[in-house]
């Protein structure tokens, strides 16, 4: 215990220096864990706006379609293989995929379709949430459509504006119908916002000619399944048919969310490196204003090994001085990040590999977000005081003493 | 003198004065990195999306920008287009048609997005997409487009002609709405895929040259929907956009830079480029307290020697001064320092650069619809390479401002007292 | 400003009824306590007494680093005590040179560097006070060491740049605090020649603060401080 009294009080002699350590090690400690819950949030954002908007976890399309997404290839029972999910613990809906054109007044775009089966959408997609005007689709509405916002713009158009659908059904002969916008998107996404032209599955199915079958199955796993056994599961289900995670299909935004992990190491590794210099320089000097103190130390018979304990007790303290005043730090403005996010007006809009990033940033808050920067910090923190603790515990007392 | 003795004064802690620089050395040449890759990232980024259509700065029609219909044009785009080539920044100019258009074969239809441009006016500098275009007979793209009567056909992306199932030779149907309002619909040949990997073009995208789609849509001769300009910086977008703006006059035309018609792209380079503002400016501070700490150790140290300096005669203001010089001292070696440790990195990442397509799993990472590099390369605009080195020095004067006011304050009868 | 240019013989430190207070802690030191002195050009005088007799204060605030609690301290005749700092950091430049007993030169200095810095501060050109520094290190005896820094150099050379640097300016009054007392007798010996010299050619008063026996038996005048007064006054005939 006397070693931890005797490096607290040397810790304080010389006080500006310790505070200004301190200080710049608890500023480097809470810039990371705010980053560090700000990358968490992202990262969580970014899957929860792949998972919940658009792609889901996983989804099921009959076999080839993805290759040639033809509207003739067509999941053929869909509502045996939904029951059978849905028994599973699995939240699902059906979706029917065409493509073709909408004309508005004076512009004209090519549109991909989407009819949306209501009741079990709501419960996979938070899509119908994310409006920027008017309403969702109402199964009373049959000719009430949802577009994306880039369409919006493209033709020209808002709420209770006419469009006219035009495409090929499933007959050969033309399909063209009139509808009404009941409500424009919020970015969801690049394809969605240039093209996307909800509709209830019955209006699709009239549109399009098609009275049974789906074109893609959107499921979500329970919470508690982990990706890749979920694919397993409903792989097992669905027989014959393509079942796809999203991270296969969409691999390259997958692995670029997997290594934006290592980003924040690079981030840990510069910071740090600039608090290792810091604390390097701050225990030298310490070693070197008491090298005759130490020197007496030393002739008195205190051992290497007793004065490097000394010198480590200093650091550990200093350390965990900066820990707790870092992660004080970073408390409340991590909990404000929490709660209410960076509010980047500017990034509204802005798609990450074709996925809307949302342009609230906010942070993400568990155990992780401060044990691994703290951890980096003492790691950093022990290699920095090597040399300055070897140096003290392998002083020469004669030479020390004589030191001016 | 003064400099020289602040010169040696450094030097009389070695080790100590070795490690503050190196800490100098590190934030400076890490900022230069960081700011140079970002200067030549975001430069790429912003030279890609010009050439991906729009260029650095767009004339159109004032109402264009809000809702994009083929109405809205610019029916004297031939003479604004040779105004705008007077302006000594602009390089090139390019007529544009470009829209959405859908395409249908015998089997499908899809949506696309079409770009309409003169094959005499073009080329890969000014249309990146031209770089993926493939012909069968392997000859210029450009020429590629017409066949041996002169007709033009159009190019579709590689994914798209597959979705559609046609190839080249195959006829498609596009349908648009023309200057009047009314659908128009023309078939034309597939003269050639686009191939670049990327989902937004090999999916989605369609080339066709301008003057026979003139003609179906209802267009005059010269007529376009944009100019697109190509300048020599594209630093200079806003302030050219601005003059042409005042040149060409008129409520008919507007010039817009980039980043009005891609507010997208221009956001999410803020975002990047405020936090790695934000990093530099941790690492500097962090540094900024180094530096504090040495010399406020040194004065401390050396309080007896100024007490007698002050007994000879120097003023509090010199002694102050004389810390002054030697933090500054310490901040023009430490950013020297930092010069040598840059070159050879900056020197690798200008000239070879840094393959990162490893960490997005070999495909394309995409913001905006614009990909990002996949090699990183570094490119330090002046004007930064100023400004960090500026605030590198900044920050070690401001570092050094209290420990040489303690310098100037000590007490000639006390310190000496202390012998 | 109302000096009078009297002829000999001018007083060129005048103190009276001064009073230096310290506080040190919860107590108050009185270091001087109404202290009277007079001290004329061209005197070689010795201030003696044992240590915290106050004898350093006093040399102190004649040498403008301390300002008396009270009283009136004037140097050629202008009040020490209600200056500025500004106007005492010149005072101390322009008018009195400092001997102090462990030499303290600025380490990283040459010789030649050390005593030129007060010329420096003048404003004095480059290469005339070069000249003049030059000069004045042969004179003290360091010549061809000019360059050398303080470690350099032997004890008593040290002590000889910085008596050096003492005159370098031509001060009124060179206050020398105990300038003997790290020296051996030969060096004691030397730099107590070398300022009796300059005191008998030039003029140049002297002011010791010491017990050295080897500074007294050479001053020819030895005021004895206890207390914090003067309690005795003593003018030596010249040997």
């Amino acid at each position: 215990m006397e070693i931890w009294r005797t490096a607290w009080r040397n810790l304080w002699r010389n006080r500006r220096r310790t505070l200004v350590t301190l200080a710049a090690m608890a500023l480097a400690l809470c810039v990371m864990i705010l980053y560090s819950g700000l990358l968490g949030g992202y990262l969580r954002d970014m899957e929860r706006n792949i998972t919940a908007l658009e792609v889901g976890d996983l989804q099921v399309h009959a076999a080839g379609y993805l290759d040639d997404p033809s509207l003739h290839t067509r999941i053929a029972q869909p509502e045996a293989l939904l029951a059978r999910l849905r028994a599973g613990g699995y939240r699902a809906t059906p979706r029917l995929l065409a493509w073709g054109m909408a004309a508005a007044q004076e512009s004209s775009a090519g549109v991909s379709f989407r009819g949306v089966e209501l009741a079990s959408d709501s419960g996979v997609s938070s899509i119908h949430r994310r409006l920027q005007q008017g309403r969702w689709l109402d199964s009373a509405d049959p000719q009430g459509i949802v577009i994306g916002r880039q369409l919006a713009r493209i033709l020209a158009v808002s709420p209770g504006a006419e469009i006219v659908a035009l495409s090929q059904g499933a007959d050969g002969a033309l399909a063209a119908g009139l509808f009404r916008v009941r409500g424009v998107l919020q970015s969801i996404g690049d394809a969605t916002d240039r093209a996307g032209v909800f509709m209830t599955a019955a209006a699709f199915r009239e549109l399009f000619v098609l009275p049974g079958g789906a074109h893609q199955i959107v499921v979500r796993r329970p919470g508690t399944l982990a990706l890749p056994a979920a694919a397993q599961a409903v792989r097992a289900a669905a027989a014959g048919l393509d079942v796809q995670t999203w991270r296969e299909r969409m691999p390259t935004l997958a692995s670029l969310l997997d290594s934006a992990r290592g980003g924040m190491l690079v981030m840990f590794f510069i910071v740090y490196a600039a608090v290792a210099i810091l604390v390097l320089n701050a225990m030298l000097m310490a070693v070197f204003e008491r090298i005759r103190e130490l020197g007496v130390l030393k002739a008195l018979g205190v051992g290497p090994g007793g004065v490097l304990a000394l010198m480590l007790a200093e650091a550990s303290l200093l350390s965990l001085l900066a820990i707790a005043a870092g992660a004080a730090l970073a408390a409340p403005f991590l909990h404000y990040l929490q709660v209410v996010g960076l509010n980047l007006a500017s990034l509204a809009g802005v798609s990450f590999m074709g996925v809307a990033m949302n342009p609230v940033w906010r942070a993400h808050v568990n155990a992780a977000v401060f044990a691994e920067p703290i951890l980096a910090l003492l790691l950093i923190v022990a290699a920095a005081v090597c040399y300055p603790s070897l140096r003290a515990a392998f002083l020469d007392p004669v030479q020390a003493m004589r030191h001016s | 003198m003064l400099l020289s003795m602040a010169w040696r004064n450094l030097w009389r802690r070695r080790r100590r004065t070795l490690i503050t620089l190196s800490s100098i050395a590190f934030g400076t040449m890490l900022s230069w990195l960081f700011t140079g890759v970002g200067d030549a990232n975001w430069r790429a980024m912003i030279d890609l999306a010009a050439r991906l259509g729009g260029g650095h700065v767009a004339l159109q029609h004032p109402a264009y920008l809000d809702s994009p219909a083929l109405s809205r044009s610019l029916p004297s785009a031939e003479s604004l287009r040779a105004r705008a080539l007077n302006d000594p920044e602009v390089l090139r100019a390019a007529p544009r048609i470009s829209g959405q258009m859908m395409l249908a074969s015998a089997a499908r239809n899809y949506g696309a997005v079409f770009i309409a441009f003169d094959p005499a006016l073009e080329d890969a500098t000014t249309l990146s997409l031209l770089d993926a275009m493939h012909a069968e007979t392997g000859a210029d793209p450009r020429a590629a487009l017409f066949d041996a009567r002169g007709r033009g056909g159009i190019a579709l992306g590689a994914r798209l002609a597959e979705r559609l199932n046609v190839g080249i030779g195959d006829k498609v149907v596009w349908t648009l709405t023309d200057k009047q309002g009314e659908i128009v619909q023309e078939a034309l040949r597939v003269r050639a895929l686009l191939r670049s990997g990327s989902p937004g073009v090999d999916g989605a995208m369609a080339l066709l040259p301008i003057a026979p789609l003139r003609e179906s849509l209802g267009y005059a001769p010269g007529e376009a929907v944009q100019v697109a300009l190509f300048l020599r910086d594209q630093r200079a977008a806003q302030r050219v956009a601005d003059r042409l703006q005042v040149q060409l006059g008129g409520s008919a035309v507007s010039a817009l830079p980039w980043h009005d018609l891609q507010p997208e792209l221009a956001g999410y380079i803020a975002m990047e480029v405020a936090s790695s503002d934000f990093l530099e400016a941790v690492v500097m501070l962090l540094v900024a307290a180094g530096i504090f700490n040495t010399l406020f150790v040194s004065v401390m140290e050396r309080r007896r020697e100024f007490g007698v300096l002050r007994a000879i005669g120097f003023a509090p203001a010199q002694l102050t001064g004389l810390v002054m010089v030697e933090s500054a001292c310490l901040g023009l070696t430490g950013v020297a320092a930092a010069a040598l440790l840059f070159l050879a990195p900056y020197y690798y990442l200008r000239e070879v650069g840094l393959d990162i397509s490893g960490l997005m799993g070999g495909g394309a990472a995409e913001v905006a619809g614009v990909a990002l590099p996949s090699v990183l390369h570094a490119d330090l605009y002046a004007g930064s390479a100023v400004l960090i080195t500026a605030l590198a020095l900044l920050a070690t004067l401001l570092a050094g401002l209290y420990p040489a006011w303690r310098a100037g304050r000590v007490d000639p009868a006390e310190t000496i007292r202390l012998v | 400003m109302e000096k009078q240019q009297t002829p000999q013989p001018e007083s060129i430190v005048e103190i009276e009824a001064v009073t230096r207070v310290y506080r040190q802690g919860a107590h108050e030191v009185h270091a001087l306590r109404g202290l009277n002195l007079q001290i004329a050009r061209g005197e070689f005088t010795a201030i003696c007494g044992p240590s915290g007799s106050g004898k350093t204060t006093l040399l102190n605030v004649i040498g403008a680093l301390d300002r008396p609690s009270s009283g009136s301290v004037r140097l050629e005749g202008r009040e020490l005590g209600n200056m500025s700092q500004r106007e005492r950091s010149a005072m101390r430049r322009d008018r009195i040179g400092f001997v102090f007993q462990s030499y303290n030169l600025v380490p990283v200095l040459s010789a030649c560097e050390n005593t030129e810095m007060v010329l420096a501060l003048q404003g004095v050109p480059r290469a005339e006070r070069r000249a003049q520094v030059l000069r004045l290190l042969g004179e003290v005896g360091l010549g061809g060491m000019e360059q050398r820094r303080p470690d350099e150099l032997s004890g008593g050379q040290q002590q000889r740049v910085a008596f050096a640097r003492a005159i370098a300016a031509q001060p009124a009054v060179v206050l020398a605090d105990e300038p003997t007392a790290n020296l051996d007798s030969e060096n004691a010996a030397r730099l107590l020649d070398l300022m009796e010299r300059l005191n008998r050619e030039r003029g140049l008063t002297f002011l010791f603060a010491t017990h050295d026996p080897r500074v007294m038996a050479r001053a020819r005048r030895i005021v004895r401080v206890e207390d914090g007064r003067v309690a005795q006054d003593e003018l030596r005939p010249v040997a």
